[in-house]
C-alpha cells in the first residue's frame, strides 16, 4: 500500500488521542484490585473463623504485641507521608525528591525489620504456625502483607537508583507511589482486624 | 439470595452451629462485603474515568464544524 493509498483511506490525520491514565498507573491499579480481593478473602475467612470460635484469640497462647506493632504502624504511615512529599518534590525537579524518597525507604525497611523481630519473639514464646487457627491466620495474613512490603521495597530501591541517574519517569514513579500507598493503607486495616 | 436462604446455607451441622448468631452475622456480613467490594472498585474506576474525560473535554477547543 502506497502513501497515496493511505492518504485516500485517511484523508485527514487521525484525531489526537489523549491518555486518561498512564499505562504504568493503570497496570498497577488493576494489580492492586486483585490484591484487594486477595486480602478481602483473608479478612473474610478470618472474621468468619473468629465468629465461629468460642474464644478468640485462644486463651492459652502468647498475646500479640499490640503496643509495639502500633509504633511500627506509625513508622509505616510516616513512610507514606514521606512518599507523598517525595511526589510533590519530584514535580519541582527529580533531584529534590531524593531525600523524602530515601526517608520513605528507610521507614519501610524499619517496618519490615521490626516485624521480623516481633515474629522472632513470638516464635520463641511458642506461637508457631500450627499453634492454633488464630496463629495460622496471623502468620498467613501478616506474612503475606510483609511479602508485599518487601517486594515493594525491592522495586523502590531499583527506582531510587533510576532517580539518582535521572532516568525515573514520572509515570513509573506515580505507579510506585500508588502501590506504596496501597501497601501502607492496607496495614491499619489488618492491624485492626488481626491485632485488636 | 444468601440473605433469603441464610438458614439453608448454614445447614451443615458438621461445620458450624446454625443457631450461632455471631457466626450467621459474620457469614452474611462477609458475603455482602465480598460481593460489593469488586463492584465498588469497578464503579470507582468508571467514575474516575468519566470525571477525567469530562475534565479533558472542558479544555478542548470547540470543533471547527460546530
Amino acid at each position: 500500500m502506497t502513501e497515496r493509498d493511505l492518504r485516500l483511506i485517511h484523508p485527514s490525520p487521525p484525531p489526537e488521542r489523549r491518555q486518561i491514565v498512564p499505562s504504568a498507573v493503570l497496570g498497577t491499579t488493576i494489580f492492586i484490585g486483585t490484591e484487594v480481593m486477595l486480602f478481602a478473602g483473608f479478612i473474610s475467612a478470618y472474621s468468619i473463623s473468629a465468629a465461629a470460635a468460642p474464644m478468640w484469640p485462644p486463651p492459652n497462647q502468647p498475646r500479640l504485641p499490640l503496643e509495639m506493632t502500633a509504633i511500627n504502624t506509625t513508622a509505616l504511615v510516616l513512610s507514606a507521608v514521606a512518599m507523598w512529599w517525595a511526589g510533590r518534590q519530584f514535580a519541582q525537579g527529580p533531584a529534590k525528591a531524593r531525600l523524602a524518597y530515601l526517608a520513605a525507604l528507610a521507614l519501610g525497611t524499619f517496618f519490615v525489620v521490626f516485624q521480623g523481630f516481633e515474629w522472632y519473639r513470638l516464635l520463641a514464646e511458642g506461637l508457631g504456625l500450627t499453634t492454633s487457627t488464630h496463629a495460622s491466620f496471623f502468620y498467613l495474613i501478616v506474612g503475606m502483607h510483609a511479602l508485599h512490603v518487601i517486594g515493594a521495597l525491592g522495586a523502590m530501591f531499583a527506582l531510587f537508583r533510576a532517580l539518582g541517574r535521572g532516568t525515573l519517569s514520572p509515570d513509573v514513579f506515580a505507579a510506585a507511589r500508588l502501590y506504596w500507598y496501597f501497601v501502607v493503607g492496607l496495614w491499619p486495616i489488618l492491624y485492626w482486624r488481626v491485632y485488636l | 439470595v444468601i440473605a433469603v436462604v441464610a438458614s439453608t446455607l448454614l445447614a451443615c451441622a458438621v461445620c458450624f452451629d446454625p443457631a450461632d448468631q455471631a457466626f450467621s452475622r459474620a457469614l452474611l456480613g462477609m458475603s455482602v462485603f465480598l460481593s460489593l467490594l469488586p463492584l465498588g472498585m469497578l464503579g470507582g474506576g468508571a467514575w474516575y474515568v468519566v470525571r477525567k474525560v469530562r475534565a479533558l473535554e472542558s479544555h478542548l477547543p470547540p470543533h471547527p464544524d460546530a
